[in-house]
């Protein structure tokens, strides 16, 4: 069962993070075990989908987010086949534990939290490069909520009016991971605090104090882009 | 309420701009949200800074580029899973 738990990352059921999914762990463990004695029929009652129905969840629910889950994986490893390999261990997953799904609950959030585990547990280990952490900027601000932030008040709108796509990419993916990652989830794919809290297991008051750190470090980045462009 | 400023710059500029920032995510508290509404009808600086976070998400929202789906990732799929049976 651990793979299981730490796939959903089910908690106690009490806080409001373990009720978004409706995940109930009681339940599978119950239902794994009855399944060595039980009959065909009961086995199906016992399961929350018939497979007909697996493949309607899978098809309607999940694969809608593939181009998502390929971007988000492409952010995090930078590479086509790595990518790849992300997204299909992911929907793997996401297939194999799918009567852990509650049909009509945030599939999206669903999806990218396996991913994000996926690559934290399976990806960074395997990968033969080591992850593409700036530490020192990690040490910097990862480690006190209470640390000092630059604020670039020199940023203008008119220099990030003019500003194209891969400066903004470039700069976004010259950030740490996990500031890389807050940004995406939460002003590219418009998830809630409380769904990255969730997909990230981490407070809400962390993806909060993440969120601001991030935005000020590409901020700063694109400030001093614009600088060596001589955008005024 | 009167606004802080030292040569123009508010004082209270980086919480001012997590409070833009928390509005704009649609995740502050009713009172956070009156409080920067106050603060903007005489901080010139953080109006102006609220116009520089508003560009500075919509160019992430709109400029950064998409990758497309490799063709052959979606079939690769289904077919480990049909495998899988």
């Amino acid at each position: 069962m651990s793979t299981l738990v730490e796939l959903i990352g089910v908690g106690d059921g009490k806080s409001r993070n373990d009720k978004l999914f409706g995940s109930k762990i009681v339940n599978i463990v119950g239902t794994c075990k009855l399944l060595t004695t039980v009959s065909q029929e009961d086995k199906l009652k016992e399961l929350k989908y018939t497979a007909r129905e697996k493949v309607e969840v899978f098809d309607q629910e999940f694969m809608p987010h593939i181009n998502s889950m390929y971007n988000f994986a492409y952010r995090l490893t930078f590479d086509e086949d790595d990518s790849k390999d992300l997204v299909q261990d992911t929907y793997l997953k996401a297939y194999r534990f799918i009567h852990s799904f509650e049909r009509g609950t945030n599939a999206k959030a669903w999806l990218f939290r396996i991913l994000k585990n996926s690559f934290i547990n399976d990806f960074r280990k395997k990968s033969k490069q080591p992850a593409k952490v700036d530490y020192q900027e990690v040490e910097s601000y990862y480690n006190s909520d209470d640390v000092d932030v630059p604020i670039t008040t020199d940023l203008r709108v008119d220099s990030l009016k003019d500003m194209i796509g891969d400066e903004i990419t470039i700069a976004l993916n010259s950030l740490a991971v996990d500031f890389r990652t807050v940004i995406i989830l939460c002003d590219l794919e418009g998830f809630t605090y409380e769904e990255m809290a969730k997909i990230l297991d981490i407070p809400i008051g962390t993806v909060r104090s993440r969120l601001h750190r991030a935005r000020n470090l590409l901020k700063e980045k694109l400030q001093k882009y614009a600088q060596s462009m001589g955008y005024k | 309420m009167k606004s802080e400023t030292t040569n123009g710059q508010c004082k209270e500029l980086d919480k001012c701009i997590e409070l833009l920032n928390l509005i704009m995510d649609n995740e502050a508290l009713p009172e956070e949200e009156s409080f920067i509404d106050q603060h903007l009808e005489n901080c010139a600086c953080c109006l102006k800074q609220y116009e520089v976070e508003k560009e500075f998400r919509s160019l992430i929202k709109k400029k950064l580029e998409n990758k497309d789906v490799p063709s052959d990732l979606i079939a690769s799929i289904k077919h480990k899973i049909a495998a899988a049976h």
